[in-house]
């Protein structure tokens, strides 16, 4: 088992109305949900690094990012 | 050819006939000559030829050669020389044409240091030109100091007696302007020092006993318009305590686990601070835009300044939940060229572009402009979707450490605010302090932007438009400072496409 990363999700435009479903089969796929964006259609979570390719291939997401540090400029 | 065997080091005495020592501002009767960057040996053949002066770089130069013939600062690519005005005029013309090695021909003039004189007042060279003489050398620079800037920075213009008066603030200016150019330029070397020829130091200085500066060139100060009613939301790392916002409305929230939404920092409050700081602060100077705005104050960053994507876009989810017609968001990370923008960013900011909420996010630090190098706009502020700032001096140029247009497709600087020096409140003894960044260039545009929300009800991709159509054009490239300085306009309307 590789380690965890931290992902940002985007659903992609055409599946918000159905979101509910986007994320039950990312969760199948081993995403840990940690936040959920409503109003922006982005989700935050942790995921298996061998298993970040097979998220981006779920219906409805539109990318996967992994998430990085921020600071002040 | 002019011959008043005038020596380079000493003024020939120019001053209105008998009147005494020459006066600042007065020609000397002597020309510069700028040579584009990249044409500086061919502006000397050329300058050479046109007016038959042997051209001397000015480590070879004698004192005798300087007066009959030209002298040439290599490094610099300007040449200074005797020339009659009507060569000069001809040099002028010259360097206005677009393929001239010529970038500009100007007067050289006295300049004089304060409160004291080059010259012994007492004393008359022996070589002070005939009264003849200087008065037809007096005439002919008077014909062009109708292109002289008038506007009383500098100084007045007395056309009539033919004399400038400047301020000694001015001077004062100049002269550290160009001590601190030439030390950058011998620093460097090398040959290939290089100065950007329209790099004539311009020294500007503001009053900042009742506005900061930031808010003067913005023109956000002179308003009734204070942002009430407009909830802007400020993703730092933090805010306060401050005594400036008793009595405001504050909204605060942190996103990092363990820590309260006070900043512990130091930069949120700051930043909190330029975009909605009080119209009558404890103390003057004003250092604050939207004075009535309503302060979403997330905290995305934690004490120590650093934060993740994650707790940004949670930040950024919240304002939109809010309602939040404004979000500044100084921060972010570096990038490099031929990288893209993040797609789940963009996304995010799209959709809170189209629920009204407008992004300002900092182009980033990461440039050495001195050094040759401007670093591509930072992520997030990369995105189509977020507007990047760029920061500006005092003297409305581009900081040196702004980043630039590097790279395409959200990739530009959208506009530019002050971001050096910038005056604000921050959260411990004195309570107030001065930053630089384009961190404190953000949250002027997002003040702004509060109070255009407020005066015409404009949000989203219609504010974006207000605050870029409004911006003052300023002379630096677009890729430096996008559509230029941003602007309040009490009277400016959105477009209606």
């Amino acid at each position: 088992m590789t380690e965890a990363v931290q992902v940002s999700v985007a659903i992609d435009d055409r599946f918000l109305d159905r979101s509910e479903a986007v994320k039950t089969e990312l969760q199948l796929r081993g995403l840990a949900i940690e936040q959920d964006l409503q109003e922006l259609g982005v989700l935050v979570g942790s995921v298996d690094a061998s298993r970040v390719e097979e998220l981006r291939n779920v219906s409805g997401v539109l990318e996967v990012e992994l998430v990085g540090d921020v600071g002040v400029p | 050819m002019n011959k008043k065997n005038n020596k380079l080091n000493e003024g020939n005495g120019a001053g209105a006939a008998g009147k005494g020592p020459p006066k600042a501002g007065e020609p000397t009767g002597r020309y510069i000559v700028v040579f584009r960057e990249e044409a500086i040996a061919e502006g000397i053949a050329a300058l050479s030829e046109r007016t038959g002066l042997s051209v001397l770089s000015a480590a070879d130069a004698s004192q005798e050669d300087a007066e009959n013939g030209a002298i040439v600062f290599d490094k610099l690519g300007i040449a200074v020389l005797n020339a009659p005005p009507a060569e000069a005029q001809q040099l002028m013309q010259l360097a206005t044409e677009s393929a001239s090695p010529f970038l500009a021909v100007e007067p050289e003039r006295f300049v004089e240091a304060i409160g004291e004189l080059l010259t012994d007042p007492g004393e008359r060279s022996e070589e002070e030109p005939h009264a003849e003489d200087a008065g037809a050398e007096l005439d002919a620079p008077r014909e062009e100091e109708g292109e002289l800037p008038n506007d009383g920075f500098e100084g007045e213009e007395d056309a009539l007696n033919g004399t400038l008066t400047l301020h000694p603030e001015y001077l004062a200016g100049y002269r550290d302007s160009v001590i601190a150019l030439v030390d950058r330029l011998l620093a460097k070397g090398s040959n290939e020092a290089k100065v950007e020829s329209r790099e004539v130091p311009a020294a500007a200085t503001w009053n900042e006993s009742r506005f900061t500066w930031g808010l003067q060139a913005t023109r956000s100060n002179v308003t009734a318009t204070t942002g009430a009613g407009i909830r802007v939301a400020v993703l730092d790392t933090g805010f306060g305590p401050h005594q400036d916002f008793r009595g405001r409305a504050i909204v605060m929230r942190s996103f990092i686990e363990g820590q309260a939404p006070a900043d512990g920092h130091g930069h949120g409050t700051h930043c909190v601070g330029t975009s909605c700081g009080p119209l009558v602060p404890s103390r003057l100077p004003r250092y604050g835009i939207a004075g009535r705005a309503s302060i979403y104050v997330g905290k995305v960053l934690s004490n120590s300044g650093s934060g993740s994507d994650g707790t940004i876009l949670a930040g950024i989810n919240w304002a939109v939940e809010n309602r939040c017609a404004v979000v500044s968001m100084s921060l972010g990370r570096p990038t490099v060229v031929g990288e893209p923008h993040s797609t789940v960013y963009e996304t995010a900011a799209r959709r809170a572009l189209a629920r009204g909420t407008l992004i300002i996010a900092a182009a980033g630090n990461e440039s050495d402009r001195a050094r040759g190098l401007i670093a591509p706009v930072s992520a997030p502020a990369n995105c189509p979707s977020i507007m990047a700032v760029g920061a500006l001096t005092k003297d409305l140029k581009v900081a040196n450490f702004s980043c630039g247009a590097r790279n395409g497709s959200g990739g530009e600087v959208n506009i530019a605010a002050p971001g050096v020096d910038v005056y604000s409140s921050i959260p411990r003894s004195p309570f107030y302090g001065r930053m630089n960044g384009t961190s404190m260039a953000t949250p002027h545009v997002a003040g702004i932007a509060a109070l255009y929300a407020q005066r015409t009800g404009a949000r989203g991709a219609a504010l974006w438009r207000l605050l870029l159509s409004t911006a003052r054009r300023l002379s630096a490239p677009a890729s430096d400072v996008g559509a230029g300085l941003a602007q309040y306009s009490p009277t400016a309307r959105p477009s209606n496409d």
